[in-house]
């Protein structure tokens, strides 16, 4: 019933009837009250945004304070890059493993603000659109065999990458190596700047 | 204290200042910052007469300030202890070996993780200068501090991503320049220093002041960019201002010993004929707009030139022997050498001590030291760089209070971030990797010093029950004291009020309150 007066009163326009007119002052109120509360929304929003905001409307919007549990993740959209199936393959060298995921990294960062951030098994998750700060978007296949059972990326003599981030955009790529012992003249280092 | 009341008990002059800021809230930081330095300067109730200088000692790299504040108790009984001991392994310091510090029993420090229990600590055993300045009140730690963008209450809530951390967390330039802006999560455009420097200039410096509010040690940095263009950082090396090249020492082969700036005596030589040729060029108008800046920039750096020169002559008729105590505190004699941070400090100092040639009221001064990246053999580096900055600061110290300035000085270091409580290899060669909160230190004779404030960690790693840790084992603390905090505490002491500190960290009202809430524990000025 309410809502086929709402839709007679809007068919009205440009054909009021004497009951129209009655309703008028109705409407010009209900017009006004929406003035005023538009007027009012947009003072409380520019309040909010001086230095003077309060903190607790900061914090009201601040999901920490409200929930513990994490948001619903999609499963990751899989856009692997085939070069990555090649990691660690008799076909390629140490370097262009390094390269390889130098591109990788550099992937990651078109689809995001910044290269991956965290220690190797966290820069890994991020690549495989796992983990919950990175995009769900999955630039190698999990089942690729330089990622091991902790789910990081290894080298061929199998030890974990080290991913040294120096800025949003440079990250040291470096592999121990033959030796399996970081910062030794044998590493292979590479960057993905 | 909540914000309504803090407001219930400001003054109209603060009423004014705060509806100023209120009004311009929405033109933007940069406006803000313009029109707030021009309301403060005109409300100076008076010119303050006191001179205060803040010093920011930038360790760059990232300090493993795990093994700067320490646990010493016996691992047997003392909890905290064990824990280090366990996540540490091969990084563990010895804790016979530690310079013991007198923590007072009634610290803040052990009541967020630690159920007020008060642990044991002490300092790196080659840092055992800083534990003296400690245990006679003159220093202080900050515990856990790194940055934030809003308060992250549990482990679960940064694991679940359930609060915004700011970008790049563990990347260096990134948390070097976040440390340095104090705004994480937007682009940066100014440093803290700047912003500081920017509104505090024209209140307590006097008007067209002869060298900058903002000096630093270490070339330019993002500390003390500024966003109005009031106060440009200016940069000293170790061994006094930066002479053009080209004319001999202090311009020794092209002006008389009796020239100035104002008015130049040329020697007669090829250097003096081209540098009278440059600066006639330099005195004149430009209608090229680049041509004019740089003009001005030139002949603010000569006129600089010799107001740094005055100070050091200043300081050096004050018969503080600056040289003798940072070659003493650096063991000189004993085959040690000042390093790159002494000598930046020794600048600073004499600086100080020639402050009525400067003649500011209020300074800023940038020093940094590189080499804490410790990913690989961390024990033996930490060592030295432990030593060094035990010196460094120590000799400051020991300046200032010959010139008998200690309690107008105040010191603090910063750095990239901590780093991780495990190591990354299990022999001599182990190194600590990227991490988040850390421990600062704060020294100078207003310094609540003798105390530890923030909240020193819980050292249990991964998802052990009361951990803090943001990996699933490393031992990356989250921080319990954002960088705003921090340093809000540190810009109030220099100066700033209520506003101010408003417009310097606007990310300040997210977290507690630093002057009114107990909870950040940060008394430390």
């Amino acid at each position: 019933m309410i809502s086929s007066k709402s839709q007679k009163a809007g068919c009205s326009h440009g054909r009021q009837t004497a009951a129209g007119f009655q309703r008028l002052p109705v409407t010009a109120l209900l017009i006004a009250t929406g003035i005023a509360v538009g007027i009012a929304t947009i003072l409380v929003g520019r309040r909010d945004a001086t230095p003077q905001a309060a903190p607790a409307e900061i914090a009201s919007s601040h999901p920490a304070r409200t929930t513990t549990q994490p948001p619903p993740r999609p499963a990751p959209v899989r856009r692997v890059l085939a070069e990555t199936q090649r990691l660690n393959s008799p076909e390629t060298s140490p370097q262009e493993d390094a390269v390889m995921l130098g591109e990788l990294i550099r992937a990651f960062r078109r689809n995001s603000k910044g290269n991956p951030v965290g220690d190797n098994d966290e820069i890994t998750a991020q690549l495989l659109g796992r983990h919950p700060r990175a995009p769900a978007v999955g630039l190698i296949d999990p089942n690729n065999p330089a990622i091991d059972d902790q789910g990081r990326l290894i080298d061929r003599w199998g030890t974990p990458y080290f991913f040294h981030a120096l800025s949003a955009n440079q990250m040291e790529i470096r592999s121990a190596g033959p030796d399996r012992t970081m910062w030794t003249p044998d590493d292979v280092v590479g960057d993905g700047e | 204290m909540k914000r309504h009341q803090k407001e219930e008990r400001a003054t109209r002059r603060e009423f004014v200042r705060q509806s100023a800021c209120a009004a311009l809230g929405v033109t933007g930081l940069v406006n803000t910052l313009a029109q707030l330095r021009l309301i403060t300067a005109a409300m100076a109730q008076s010119t303050p007469g006191d001179y205060k200088a803040l010093v920011c000692l930038f360790l760059n790299g990232g300090n493993d300030s795990n093994n700067l504040l320490v646990p010493s108790g016996d691992p047997a009984t003392d909890s905290l202890r064990y824990d280090y001991q366990t996540a540490r392994g091969i990084l563990a310091l010895d804790r016979s070996l530690l310079a013991p510090l007198t923590v007072p029993p009634t610290t803040d420090c052990f009541d967020q993780y630690h159920g007020g229990i008060v642990h044991p600590l002490g300092v790196h055993p080659s840092a055992a200068k800083l534990a003296t300045l400690f245990n006679s009140g003159e220093l202080a730690f900050v515990s856990n501090v790194g940055t934030l963008a809003y308060p992250i209450p549990t482990r679960t809530h940064y694991i679940n991503n359930l609060v915004p951390v700011p970008p790049q967390l563990f990347s260096h330039s990134d948390q070097q320049v976040q440390w340095q802006s104090s705004i994480p999560d937007r682009p940066f455009t100014s440093g803290w220093g700047g912003r500081a420097a920017d509104l505090l200039n024209s209140s307590y410096n006097a008007p067209g002041s002869k060298v900058s509010m903002s000096i630093s040690l270490a070339g330019i940095n993002s500390f003390q960019i500024g966003t109005t263009g009031e106060v440009q950082q200016y940069v000293v090396g170790t061994g006094g201002a930066t002479s053009l090249s080209g004319y001999g020492a202090n311009y020794s082969s092209a002006l008389a010993t009796n020239s100035t700036w104002q008015n130049p005596v040329y020697l007669s030589g090829d250097a003096g004929t081209r540098l009278r040729a440059f600066e006639s060029i330099v005195k004149l108008a430009h209608e090229n707009l680049l041509e004019n800046e740089y003009n001005q920039i030139i002949t603010r750096s000569r006129l600089a030139e010799g107001v740094i020169g005055a100070a050091l002559t200043e300081a050096a008729a004050t018969g503080v022997d600056f040289d003798g105590i940072f070659n003493t505190g650096f063991n000189v004699g004993g085959g040690g050498t000042v390093t790159s941070l002494g000598l930046q400090m020794k600048m600073i100092a004499r600086l100080i001590g020639g402050r009525n040639a400067l003649g500011n009221k209020r300074q800023v001064f940038f020093c940094q030291v590189g080499g804490y990246d410790t990913h690989q053999t961390m024990l033996a580096s930490h060592s030295n760089l432990m030593a060094e900055l035990a010196n460094a600061l120590k000799a400051f110290r020991d300046c200032l209070v010959d010139l008998g300035v200690f309690g107008d000085v105040v010191t603090f270091t910063a750095s990239d971030f901590n780093r991780t409580m495990t190591p990354n290899g299990t022999d001599a060669n182990a190194g600590s990797d990227h991490a988040w909160g850390g421990n600062a230190i704060v020294m100078g004779g207003a310094v609540n010093g003798g105390n530890i404030y923030g909240h020193f960690p819980s050292l249990k790693t991964g998802s052990q029950p009361g951990s803090i840790d943001a990996h699933t084992n490393r031992g990356r603390w989250i921080p319990s004291v954002s960088v705003d905090q921090y340093s809000a505490v540190l810009a109030k002491w220099l100066g700033a009020g209520s506003s101010e500190i408003e417009a310097i960290f606007p990310n300040l009202p997210r977290f507690d309150d630093p002057f009114t809430s107990s909870t950040p524990n940060l008394g430390f000025l």
